[in-house]
């Protein structure tokens, strides 16, 4: 901005400018259309070669670790631990499905049992302790109506 | 991502070639020193990044290296050989243009460089400090006195008097 307006408003600027020298148009026009020729030449083979062993190589690691289709079945919700949770952020199945309702044995004389809800991999260790595992599917309300067990 | 600096080659070349003219002398060895700041720009333009400033810096970047190399090879044609216009033989305004290149070549190192970069390149002040790697106050500031300076060497050289000029290509004496 302030370049413009001293451009605008300093003559002598103006007459510096304008004594510069401009070169002679065929000398302009030659080094525009040598830029212009090289730039459009094809590449060199070694760079293609370069280019090409890059790819190969990305692709044989993308391969090594399953391949696109391991990633699309995760996006599907398909397989391996990944799955889950790609399934969970696509706005599939929520995570409550992988909850487990179960009746939790308190040890407590007072309240010896007591209705919680664990993620799927935490069952193995619950049912080590003793408590009552509902299938998957249970709604609250029936695990409710089970815990605490009727012969507790 | 990429960016060709020379997808438009066409406004840079009358540009680098101002800068390098006044630093060097309107004619052959500017020609040449232009050619090879294109020549090494389209080899390197891979080296290019939008983020440290605009295509004309980085062009501005090599032709300064060109003329340090070409001066360590070449003789200064231009301070040897001068050639010599009267005010009769040209129009008035060209006169005072020529009178201004050769009041421009009388400056010294930093002060050709300054006016080289702002009014041959068109670099803006700050433009010129990233060039440089100074601040752009000390540019303006620097600018500011080299203007002064060729001002005073111009009033002091009456423009009737004959005026040292560099050979441009097709404007020597015989042919004007």
């Amino acid at each position: 901005m302030r370049d413009r307006w001293r451009r605008r408003h300093d003559p002598f600027q103006e007459e510096v400018r304008a004594s510069r020298p401009e070169p002679s148009s065929d000398f302009a026009q030659r080094v525009a259309a040598s830029v212009r020729a090289r730039r459009e030449a094809p590449r060199s083979p070694l760079r293609v070669a370069v280019a090409l062993g890059s790819t190969v190589l990305l692709l044989a690691a993308v391969a090594s670790f399953g391949g696109f289709g391991y990633a699309a079945n995760a996006v599907r919700g398909g397989g391996g631990g990944g799955g889950n949770q790609a399934t969970a952020q696509n706005g599939g199945p929520s995570q409550e499905q992988y909850k487990r309702f179960i009746c939790h044995r308190t040890g407590s004389k007072k309240n010896p049992w007591v209705l919680i809800e664990v993620s799927e991999n935490a069952v193995p260790a619950h049912q080590a302790h003793g408590d009552i595992i509902f299938p998957p599917g249970t709604t609250r309300e029936e695990a409710e109506a089970a815990c605490p067990p009727p012969n507790s | 991502m990429f960016r060709d600096p020379l997808a438009n080659p066409e406004p840079l070349i009358p540009r680098v070639y101002a800068y390098v003219a006044f630093r060097m002398g309107h004619g052959p060895d500017a020609e040449d020193v232009t050619s090879e700041t294109f020549e090494r720009a389209v080899r390197y333009r891979g080296t290019y990044k939008p983020t440290k400033g605009a295509p004309i810096t980085w062009l501005i970047g090599i032709a300064r290296h060109c003329i340090s190399e070409a001066a360590a090879t070449r003789e200064d044609q231009f301070r040897e050989a001068p050639e010599v216009a009267g005010a009769g033989d040209l129009e008035e305004e060209t006169v005072r243009r020529l009178s201004i290149r050769a009041a421009i070549a009388g400056l010294d190192e930093r002060d050709q460089e300054v006016i080289a970069l702002r009014f041959g390149a068109d670099l803006t002040a700050r433009q010129i400090a990233a060039l440089l790697d100074e601040r752009t106050n000390t540019i303006e500031v620097a600018l500011h006195r080299a203007l002064s300076r060729l001002r005073s060497q111009l009033e002091s050289k009456p423009e009737s008097d004959p005026v040292r000029i560099p050979a441009p290509p097709g404007l020597s004496k015989g042919e004007s």
